[in-house]
């Protein structure tokens, strides 16, 4: 009796090198190399965001060498925001100051002294 | 950077503030002291020598006088026109009939002998003859003058003019005060109101460039004569001491004369009268103090007062 064996080659579904993706995708995630991408990528945003903070800043330092110096020391940068010239901020910043801030007297009027 | 410098003169005490270096300032001081001994000697009424008492001893002729006194006269003489009379210099006989017949820190310390001894004479009418080609001056016989406070602004003024191309510069007479233009940054003078009631207090701060202010007050220069209160401001009206509602008058002008001559008129008419008057000089700002301590101040007066538009003028000078 002969036996007619056949071999069933078992088939693959899922190549080799892409288990080998996925098996190192998975472990790469298991060890946090995402979250350590992700970090850099939040680093370098909060970079970009302080970077676009910057002109706010000038503005405000551009104020007060407004109120106390000449205006000359403005930079381009500085000058060509229209808020930095605005009177109301210098009034504003030097209100508090009037009251106090009064001259001595040289001399005094008075009815005819000796 | 102002530096000061004082003297006495005129029987008060002088201040000269000069937007300078003190090395300047000490040599235009001590000009100008020699400036005030010279009109001293002109318009002085205690001393004998002077060339006022001279005129005065020789009422009634034609008596001839220096420049400087010829003009003074002149402006004292238009003064009495334009306050209708009521600032003139023919008042001292009646000055001196109320007991003001010496320097008053002499009347001071000896107060009894002097009203003791204060003359009764009479203030005398008539017109001052003026011969203008010889400069020479005739008084109405037995008319005496006395310029006391008006050549006091006036010397004040022409010392203020004399050392002004030198630096800006403030000259105080004894209260009466002549300003140049701002000082070199710009910036006005300050220049303190005394309060006439509450000694050592100021009533507020003018910022002052290019006028006079003087002071006309009966606070100070005052004495007592036969249990009444006597001042030195005589009404001619009455010639007596004015009796009036103000106890002091501060006026800013555009010379010391001007405002010395319309502080004393508002000193003399009171209160209410006194600011009729002064009204019709719109460009005049006046300050009375009452006795009962209220106060009259016209806006051209507080327009000078120290307030936030000073404050940021200073900071835009400083900018």
């Amino acid at each position: 009796m002969s036996q007619n064996i056949t071999l069933h080659k078992k088939k693959e579904f899922i190549s080799k090198p892409l288990k080998f993706v996925i098996a190192a995708a998975s472990v790469a995630g298991t060890l946090g190399l995402w979250g350590i991408f992700s970090k850099v990528d939040v680093q370098a945003t909060t970079v970009q965001g302080s970077n676009a903070s910057f002109p706010t800043l000038a503005t405000l330092v551009s104020v007060n060498a407004n109120s106390s110096t000449s205006n000359t020391a403005a930079n381009d940068s500085v000058s060509s925001l229209p808020v930095v010239t605005q009177p109301p901020t210098v009034s504003s910043y030097s209100a508090p100051v009037v009251t106090y801030n009064q001259p001595s007297p040289i001399t005094s009027t008075r009815s005819s002294r000796p | 950077m102002i530096n000061t410098y004082q003297f006495r003169a005129m029987g008060s005490q002088i201040l000269i503030a000069m937007d300078t270096e003190s090395a300047i300032l000490n040599e235009a001081g001590l000009e100008a002291a020699t400036w005030f001994q010279e009109w001293e000697q002109c318009f002085s009424r205690f001393r004998v020598t002077s060339e006022l008492s001279e005129l005065n001893q020789h009422s009634g002729q034609f008596w001839q006088v220096s420049q400087n006194f010829w003009r003074v006269l002149n402006l004292a003489l238009e003064v009495e026109k334009k306050t209708d009379g009521l600032v003139t210099p023919k008042v001292l006989n009646a000055l001196e009939e109320a007991g003001y017949t010496t320097s008053f820190e002499e009347i001071a310390q000896n107060m009894d002998f002097y009203l003791n001894h204060s003359k009764a004479s009479t203030n005398v009418l008539g017109d001052i003859e003026m011969d203008e080609k010889n400069h020479a001056v005739r008084l109405p016989s037995g008319m005496r003058l006395d310029l006391g406070g008006f050549a006091k602004g006036w010397a004040a003024q022409q010392a203020m003019i004399r050392l002004r191309d030198a630096a800006p510069v403030l000259v105080d007479a004894g209260g009466d005060i002549a300003i140049s233009g701002p000082m070199k940054d710009g910036s006005p003078w300050a220049v303190g109101v005394v309060d006439p009631i509450h000694e050592g207090q100021s009533l507020g701060l003018l910022m002052l460039g290019g006028v006079g202010v003087a002071t006309s007050g009966r606070d100070y220069r005052r004495w007592k004569n036969a249990d009444h209160w006597q001042h030195h401001i005589i009404d001619p009206r009455t010639d007596a001491p004015a009796e009036t509602d103000i106890l002091s008058a501060t006026v800013i002008g555009e010379n010391v004369m001007e405002a010395e001559a319309w502080a004393k008129t508002a000193l003399i008419l009171g209160s209410q009268t006194a600011s009729q008057k002064l009204d019709k000089e719109n460009k005049l700002g006046y300050f009375l103090v009452r006795e009962d301590g209220t106060t009259v101040e016209t806006p051209q007066f507080t327009q000078y007062r120290w307030n936030e538009k000073w404050q940021i003028l200073q900071n835009n000078l400083l900018a």
